[in-house]
């Protein structure tokens, strides 16, 4: 898996969730959403995760990415707060911008640098690494030291090493997780230690990494881990509490909670799409009723209106960015409107389209296509 | 970029070749990434301008795949194969120039950030000459320099040499021997 694939498996979260408050998410579920802080559109999102996907995936320069997606807000009509102009906080601003395009590229490379570096025969290699500095900044953080320290971590003669297993490295980030970046705009960086230096500074045995690289033999490989159903314990969690609340309300169908156990229900469109799950549903939408969703639906509609399949002329084909906008429509339609027994929700997407979703109470969906904005077909 | 390598010692004379293989990658990854951060670390910074880390980025992009004695190195960062293997920049989409940043305040942007209808940048190109200038209107700056096409020269040195990674293979292979 590339950088751009692993940016376009993560599911869309619209939230208004702050920066410190995503801190605050469980690093396993917040790595496999793609979100911005304090952004609560979700065509906003699906157009970032798309951009930043081609930025990782073409190399298209950074220049004409920023252009890009500010094109993408221009057509959504966006305005940054008043104040906030020019800030961080402003979408349309280079270093917002920056920060979307350039974390979330490093973000993706260091977990499959990560992946790559847990496989049996590296590990058996290079099971340490070095914590360093790799980026060169204008004012470089200088507490990394002290950071290091406190999180545990032992120096060798002057270097910050420690087995890749080690949990230094998660505490180590602001983010959780053990691999770059490990804060915001952080230029540091990690590369590995061999197996020689590792036995020698005595961060492991011979006899214990031989044991430990066993153990990785039978382990699925962290890459094949991304999308699995994770599940994470929040001891006395409860639907109603405030962190039951705050889990539900910004993750929405992609989490489900039961007996204090938080379950991430991977990509769910994705999934159902793929056919690695049969039905899934989602949460309570505009009409106060759950939506059932079959893959065997979904099976049927690609065929006819996916890419290059969609032969209406007067519809836009559909791509998978479309099909993920579902739970989003579903849940905050832009529009509901009545056609025989069932309901029309419309959606406006970022590229001058508009999604239409027939909705019938007792079977489910009916019809999803796309037409350009403006046009209403039947 | 990517590299064919040949590894002198086949990864399939031991069992089990596969994880033999990972050794081989891993080692040939580890000097690969390390060459490009030392390379990083050398650059000298260009005057005001910040250092893009340039390498650095490359260093994280960089994959190895080992298969008997074949191994593939990749590096998918834009403009390393350039800069390896040498070639000559030209302009395209139709424009006359390529523009090179010259001031902090166009780090990383093109003069097409610029909003043309806002004039911000006037353009300097005296007749004769290769080269010409975008330059700010009021402080008259230099923002970009404009040619007309860029020579890069072929640098073997941005990659570690085919013994080397044939040795990194090696040695990794070997630690556990």
């Amino acid at each position: 898996m590339n950088a751009a694939e692993l940016i376009l498996k993560k599911a869309l979260v619209a939230s208004k969730l702050d920066s410190k408050e995503w801190n605050q998410v469980q690093a396993a579920f917040r790595n496999r959403a793609f979100f911005s802080s304090q952004v609560a559109q979700a065509n906003i999102i699906q157009a970032m995760r798309g951009r930043v996907a081609e930025y990782a995936e073409r190399g298209v320069d950074i220049s004409e990415a920023r252009k890009l997606m500010r094109a993408d807000l221009d057509r959504a009509h966006y305005q940054p707060d008043p104040g906030k102009e020019g800030t961080i906080k402003d979408l349309y601003s280079k270093a917002r911008l920056d920060v979307i395009l350039k974390h979330n590229l490093r973000q993706a490379r260091g977990m499959i640098q990560r992946a790559r570096g847990m496989s049996p025969g590296a590990f058996a290699a290079f099971p340490a690494q070095e914590f360093k500095r790799t980026h060169k900044r204008q004012t470089e953080r200088k507490d990394w030291p002290e950071r290091w320290h406190k999180a545990g971590g032992k120096v060798y003669g002057g270097r910050m090493i420690a087995l890749k297993t080690d949990p230094v490295w998660e505490r180590l980030s602001v983010f959780g997780n053990p691999f770059p970046p490990f804060d915001w705009g952080s230029g540091m960086g990690v590369i590995g230690v061999d197996r020689k230096t590792a036995i020698e500074l005595d961060l492991i045995s011979d006899e214990k990494l031989r044991e430990e690289t066993a153990a990785l033999r039978s382990a699925k490989p962290e890459a094949a881990k991304f999308n699995d159903n994770l599940q994470a314990t929040v001891p006395n969690l409860r639907k109603d509490s405030l962190c039951g609340e705050i889990l539900l309300r910004n993750f929405g169908d992609q989490v489900v909670i039961e007996n204090s156990v938080v379950s991430w229900q991977g990509n769910l469109i994705q999934d159902v799409i793929s056919g690695k799950r049969k039905k899934v549903q989602l949460g309570v939408g505009y009409n106060g009723r759950p939506l059932p969703l079959s893959h065997n639906f979904f099976k049927e509609h690609l065929s006819k209106h996916y890419g290059v399949n969609e032969t209406n002329p007067n519809s836009i084909p559909l791509h998978d960015g479309d099909y993920e906008l579902i739970p989003a429509m579903w849940h905050k339609p832009d529009k509901v409107s009545k056609s025989g027994d069932r309901d029309h929700l419309e959606f406006e997407t970022f590229d001058g389209g508009i999604l239409h979703l027939f909705v019938s109470q007792i079977k489910g969906i009916r019809s999803f296509y796309k037409t350009k904005s403006g046009r209403s077909l039947q | 970029m990517t590299l064919k390598i040949h590894i002198s010692r086949a990864v399939d004379v031991l069992p089990p070749d596969e994880e033999l293989a990972d050794m081989a990658r891993s080692g040939i990854e580890e000097l690969v990434k390390n060459h490009l951060l030392a390379r990083n670390d050398s650059r000298p910074s260009r005057g005001t301008m910040p250092n893009s880390s340039y390498y650095a980025h490359a260093a994280e992009t960089v994959s190895s795949s080992v298969n008997g004695n074949k191994a593939e190195v990749t590096i998918n960062q834009r403009g390393v194969a350039l800069h390896y293997y040498g070639g000559i920049v030209l302009p395209t989409n139709g424009r006359k120039a390529l523009a090179i940043p010259k001031h902090p305040a166009v780090h990383d942007e093109k003069p097409s950030t610029f909003d043309p209808s806002r004039q911000i940048l006037k353009l300097v190109w005296p007749k004769g000459k290769k080269a010409g200038t975008l330059r700010h209107k009021d402080s008259g700056e230099i923002y970009f320099l404009l040619v007309s096409k860029a020579k890069i020269p072929a640098d073997p040195s941005v990659l570690p040499t085919e013994s080397a990674m044939d040795e990194a293979a090696t040695k990794a292979m070997e630690s556990i021997l």
